[in-house]
């Protein structure tokens, strides 16, 4: 039982960064893909730059540049700190795309038909390209948000005491390592699982009928 | 005239006599007890070995392993396969070293493995081969300097070692991480993340030596009896390696392959009369790896 609650507080703390990582990684998504969508020139190239950075490197390298290699230049990071921000600077990268291709896939023709009736551009993409875009974003970026929520187990590498690090330690001393890592499997596959479930109530809440989605 | 060839056989004998004896090694590598049938059908022994544990064993400059376990470990691939042609090395860290060897993905591990009644029951021991003993690396201006002084700080120790466990339960107060490697705990120590790393006493004078901002403090605690690790109940090898390691140890080979690499006679001196040779056997049931200080 004591083993259990061990792994239930590790299970915790995987969960926590994970939320915030989350959170950082949808808000600037789509705030990064909706100025990508736009195709502001020059940021447009600064935002593609740190999509290709972020997305073509190894988490782990970043995780470990993060806590190990920017001491160099005076900034140290809490295995905390260097959890959050690794995870939610990664998957930033990746909702940014998602929701930029989100807003791609709104019909151009229901923004030419919004400034016909005389809504300027700015209320025509928040009111009509953006909730049907987000609509659209939601599948791909549950995925990343569950991808996410996997990679937490990383943070292992700077000794954060989230789930993976909890179940290693208990192998070490007890070596019931079918056992201890059995269960840690058992409780990733069950939180990943109520993201989907909790995306898919999210996807029929909010679909707009007729236009294809939620159904 | 007629003597000549008779000469010319003797000199050729005698050179040739002279040319063998040079050639035989001091010490032939073999032993009584047959080889194991998996070892000698694969053509290789695999051991897994420290890889960020100088001056045990690491990965020298040059990408090579090196250190004074893997001077030990190619002296036992010689008496398996006559050269060290056939040694295949797995690096290992304390946390996976015993599931590599249930897996079956390496035959041996010589990895400073202390015993402990706990790692017994995973996997079977040879004759002692080593003692080490645990003390504190810390910035010289820290004022810890027994184990005591931890309470409150923060202590580094790499996961699934005897020291995580003996810390735990001598010295609760203390804030202990664990890492997965000795090199993490150093990195980490070197950027201040740590107030102490707790590790072998060798890695520690090694570590001090190469970094003059660091000092090691401590009783020489935890002390520890190293065996090579077997795969449990695979008697065959296990009654192999002991035989092995009975010759060298008539060989001294433990103490040579030590001061070989650790160039401080004095420190060297130290490990004489306590690591295995002629005159020395080690027992475990001497071993203390996880008994508090009194």
């Amino acid at each position: 039982m004591d083993q259990l609650v061990v792994l239930l507080g590790g299970l915790g703390r995987s969960v926590l960064i994970s939320a915030i990582g989350i959170l950082l990684g949808v808000v600037f998504g789509i705030v990064l893909g909706a100025v990508r969508h736009a195709r502001v020139p020059l940021i447009d190239r600064v935002i593609g730059g740190y999509v290709n950075l972020f997305r073509c490197t190894p988490l782990l390298v970043q995780v470990v540049m993060l806590y190990f290699a920017l001491p160099d230049v005076g900034i140290k990071l809490s295995p905390f700190a260097t959890s959050w921000l690794a995870l939610g600077l990664w998957g930033a990268a990746y909702h940014t795309e998602i929701f930029r291709a989100g807003l791609g896939a709104v019909s151009p023709n229901l923004a030419v038909a919004a400034r016909a009736l005389g809504m300027p551009a700015s209320r025509t993409f928040l009111a009509v390209t953006l909730p049907l875009g987000l609509r659209a974003s939601i599948p791909a970026a549950t995925t990343m948000a569950i991808t996410q929520f996997r990679s937490s187990s990383f943070m292992i590498a700077v000794g954060y005491q989230e789930l993976t690090y909890v179940a290693n330690r208990m192998v070490a001393d007890t070596f019931k390592d079918f056992e201890v890592f059995g269960v840690a499997a058992l409780a990733y596959l069950a939180v990943s699982n109520a993201m989907a479930i909790a995306s898919r109530w999210l996807e029929r809440r909010v679909a707009v009928h007729g236009l294809g989605v939620g159904k | 005239m007629s003597e000549m060839p008779l000469m010319k056989a003797i000199v050729a004998t005698t050179f040739a006599t002279l040319i063998a004896c040079g050639s035989l090694p001091v010490h032939a590598a073999k032993v009584d007890v047959p080889l194991p049938v998996e070892v000698k059908s694969a053509g290789f022994l695999t051991v897994g070995i420290n890889c960020t544990y100088p001056p045990a064993g690491f990965v020298g400059i040059d990408g090579k392993p090196s250190g004074y376990e893997y001077t030990l470990v190619k002296r036992i691939a010689e008496f398996a396969l006559g050269t060290g042609d056939g040694l295949r090395t797995q690096c290992v860290n304390d946390s996976n070293r015993i599931p590599f060897l249930q897996s079956g993905k390496i035959d041996l591990i010589l990895a400073s493995l202390a015993y402990t009644p706990a790692r017994a029951e995973q996997v079977d021991y040879s004759q002692p081969i080593w003692v080490s003993n645990l003390q504190l690396i810390v910035p010289k201006d820290s004022k810890i300097n027994e184990y005591a002084d931890l309470a409150g700080k923060t202590v580094v120790t790499p996961t699934g070692s005897t020291y995580q466990t003996w810390l735990q339960k001598c010295y609760p107060q203390a804030n202990l991480a664990t890492v997965q490697t000795a090199a993490e705990g150093a990195t980490m120590l070197t950027q201040r993340r740590t107030d102490a790393f707790a590790y072998i006493d060798v890695y520690g004078f090694n570590f001090a030596q190469q970094q003059k901002n660091f000092k090691v403090v401590g009783t020489l605690a935890a002390s520890a009896i190293q065996g090579v690790g077997v795969k449990k109940a695979n008697k065959p090898m296990l009654d192999w390696i002991n035989a092995v390691l009975e010759q060298m140890r008539a060989e001294d080979a433990f103490f040579k392959a030590f001061s070989e690499q650790v160039k401080d006679p004095a420190f060297v001196a130290k490990y004489r009369p306590i690591v295995p040779g002629p005159s020395v056997k080690l027992d475990y049931s001497k071993s203390g790896a996880l008994d508090c200080l009194k």
